[in-house]
């Protein structure tokens, strides 16, 4: 069976390149590829994209709201647990939150906040999460979580609500300078392979459907809330 | 899936007297139309984005082979299985394999257009399997034993009474009397019945949007994040992909998600836009153990080949047919195969043969809306207009027809004959047309007449005009400035 494989793999490659009429070994074709892989180039970028800090993270917050979901501010990185207590209770939802194995939750004080914190990935039965997007884009006012065990990628759709922490400075205008930084965080400039994290999941807003009637019902089935707090300083 | 194509004409008359249906397709131009225009305005560089997007898929398939070999290095290199499949039912066979060796019994599975086109469900049902359309509306058409009448929104066809219908007789194990009449609460009862099937599946199935050379990923975009389920909780993942997915770049596929979601929906992004990069790594607590990625070619190296090789940069966004005017008086399933409005007029040929879906070339006016709004810049009545030629050469064109047009071609190749006859028509139309019973009813058009009346020539031809120095056409365009003027 494998040869049959292997064959259907020479099979393709060769019909391709006859209907190119194009040769694999072509060392002027592979330069050209090899350029454009390694090189990466950016394409137009919408000047949305490319606003001073303040505007961008203004835009940012308004996307998230216009697609639904809410944002919350906070001075630093020890007031999660109040802003986290506070959307619980503004809900009036138990005080149970499912998290991953994230540094930036390990500094919070949890019982001071009145709330459990399981560490893992989430199950059906986890209503709240909690995850840190290393980074994010303004320009749709996207959340980029990359998996990992500090950040589970369950806990981005099981539960019905997905709280997310992002530290305003990493928030991009655009998706290309959010994609940088996550070639700088994940070591996939250096040779010898791309090391992008397994899952990289780019979210813009809680689950919604449009399929009966193309009425926007929320919740799917993914979150049907999403909850930004937003690191200022 | 059975075609229906030749059945065209029966569809359409079927379709066009199917009240549900009218109600439902009422929908596509308040709906996908009007958001799409809202969000290109919204974006001043759209139009400049899809140029770009549409360069970028002509290069990457001028070295498609070399792309490809890059992105299976890279998939191998992440720990990932990649298969090679010339046709569907070599697809088919792989995917039923992978099932096996896992000893699956359900599998998940998120909207995939070319899982329909490869007929995978039927397949990996004869061998026994629970296959789960898990995609809202695609789970709907499942249980009622339909396929999707439009690429990305699979039960545009039906109305909310349908639905109440179809979950009151499928999930018979939920009480009878419970309320069901709102689309919130359709909604929240799928998400229950389907959540138990992500939990318990042992293969997620997905299509791909895109796949990106430089990494090995394959991206997808949903809204209701059923196909992020889909490939996390199972233990194996399989991802099915035509070859004409690939971009080079995450910088291109950036680009190219840009315009999708603005084609498709009319959303500045889908709600999760997700990069998959093979199975999961130390550490992990969740993700598939197991991936593998179906490289399918099923007719894409022909096309390649052939003079409709633009139609391979198709990101399957579903604008055509939300602008064409054919489709949206019809629907999809008019078209008899998996792809519907002018994209399907154009692949459906290409994959089941011009003799079975002969009329599909032909419903078209060659308006140009689908081309206007193509983000990839497809020449879709050009390519239709090829199947059409390519029609005639097979000697498909009815008799009547074909002599029709062999008489044209020869009045056309014979410019005196050709003026003096029009020249007379063009009089004995006009004058007959001034007769209000004849507007009414044209003896060849009568189908056309029944709804409407035949303006009513100037009685000059063009070339009449022009050689009388455009004196009357110059002279009604004044008056017409007059008219506006007041």
């Amino acid at each position: 069976m494998s040869s049959t494989r292997t064959h259907a793999r020479k099979l393709i490659l060769g019909d391709i390149r006859s209907a190119l009429k194009a040769d694999g070994d072509d060392r002027a074709r592979q330069f050209i590829v090899q350029k454009k892989l390694r090189g990466h180039a950016r394409n137009l970028i919408p000047s949305r994209a490319m606003l001073p800090i303040d505007a961008r993270q203004r835009l940012f917050q308004t996307m998230l709201e216009t697609q639904l979901a809410s944002v919350a501010h906070i001075n630093n990185a020890e007031q999660i647990g109040d802003a986290v207590g506070s959307y619980l209770r503004s809900l009036n939802l138990e005080k149970v939150i499912c998290t991953g194995s994230d540094k930036i939750f390990d500094a919070v004080d949890w019982e001071a906040a009145h709330i459990a914190r399981k560490v893992g990935r989430a199950t059906g039965d986890d209503p709240i999460s909690l995850s840190h997007a290393d980074v994010a884009a303004a320009e749709t006012g996207t959340l980029f979580l990359l998996s990992s065990a500090a950040n589970p990628t369950s806990l981005n759709f099981l539960p019905e609500h997905h709280i997310v922490v992002v530290r305003a400075v990493n928030i991009s205008g655009s998706y290309e300078d959010a994609w940088e930084q996550i070639r700088k965080i994940t070591g996939s400039d250096r040779q010898g392979g791309v090391q992008i994290p397994r899952t990289v999941n780019l979210i813009s807003g809680p689950s919604r459907t449009g399929d009966i009637e193309q009425t926007i019902i929320m919740g799917a089935h993914g979150p049907r809330r999403l909850h930004v707090i937003v690191i200022d300083e | 899936m059975k075609t229906r194509s030749s059945n065209f004409k029966a569809n359409v008359a079927e379709a066009l007297h199917d009240g549900q249906l009218q109600k439902a397709l009422k929908n596509v131009p308040d709906g996908f139309v009007a958001k799409r225009a809202k969000a290109r305005s919204k974006l001043p560089e759209f139009d400049a984005l899809t140029l770009e997007a549409r360069q970028i898929k002509a290069h990457t398939l001028e070295h498609l082979d070399l792309y490809l070999e890059n992105f299976e290095r890279q998939v191998i290199a992440q720990g990932g299985n990649v298969h090679w499949a010339r046709s569907g039912v070599d697809a088919c066979d792989i995917i039923g394999d992978i099932c096996q060796s896992n000893d699956a019994r359900i599998v998940a599975k998120s909207k995939s257009m070319v899982t329909e086109e490869i007929a995978l469900n039927g397949h990996l049902e004869r061998m026994g399997l629970e296959v789960v359309e898990t995609d809202l509306g695609e789970y709907i058409i499942q249980i009622r034993g339909e396929t999707p009448s439009h690429i990305i929104a699979p039960a545009i066809h039906l109305t909310k009474e349908q639905i109440v219908d179809d979950f009151r007789r499928v999930h018979n194990e939920l009480e009878t009397d419970r309320a069901l009449e709102s689309p919130e609460t359709l909604v929240a009862e799928a998400r229950e019945v389907l959540r138990a099937k992500f939990l318990a599946a042992d293969v997620g199935i997905t299509g791909a949007n895109l796949l990106v050379a430089e990494t090995g990923a394959s991206v997808i975009v949903t809204n209701e994040g059923n196909a992020d389920l889909v490939q996390t909780l199972p233990r194996v993942h399989i991802v099915v992909a035509s070859i004409e997915k690939m971009v080079p770049t995450i910088e291109d596929a950036t680009t190219i998600l840009r315009v999708l979601a603005r084609s498709a929906t009319g959303q500045e992004l889908s709600t999760y836009t997700t990069f998959t990069n093979g199975p999961r790594r130390a550490g992990d607590m969740d993700g598939p153990v197991e991936t593998h990625v179906i490289l399918l070619d099923n007719g894409r190296t022909e096309l390649l080949a052939s003079e409709f090789h633009e139609v391979l940069r198709c990101i399957r966004c579903g604008a055509c047919m939300n602008h064409c005017p054919v489709y949206q008086a019809v629907g999809g399933h008019s078209y008899g195969w998996v792809y519907p409005g002018p994209i399907g007029a154009v692949l459906t040929p290409s994959h089941v043969g011009i003799e079975e879906a002969y009329h599909l070339p032909f419903a078209s006016s060659f308006c140009g809306a689908c081309e206007a709004v193509c983000p990839m810049g497809i020449p879709l009545p050009k390519l239709m207009r090829q199947w059409r030629n390519r029609a005639f050469k097979k000697e498909l064109t009815s008799r009547g027809q074909a002599k029709l047009l062999k008489g044209w071609l020869w009045l056309a190749m014979r410019p005196r004959t050709y003026h003096r006859l029009t020249s007379w028509g063009m009089r004995a139309f006009s004058f007959a047309l001034r007769r209000p019973a004849l507007a009414k009813w044209l003896p060849l058009p009568a189908d056309w007449t029944k709804h409407r009346e035949f303006p009513v020539p100037d009685g000059m031809s063009f070339q009449a005009r022009f050689k009388n120095g455009g004196h009357r056409l110059t002279h009604t365009r004044r008056h017409a400035d007059k008219k506006g003027g007041r």
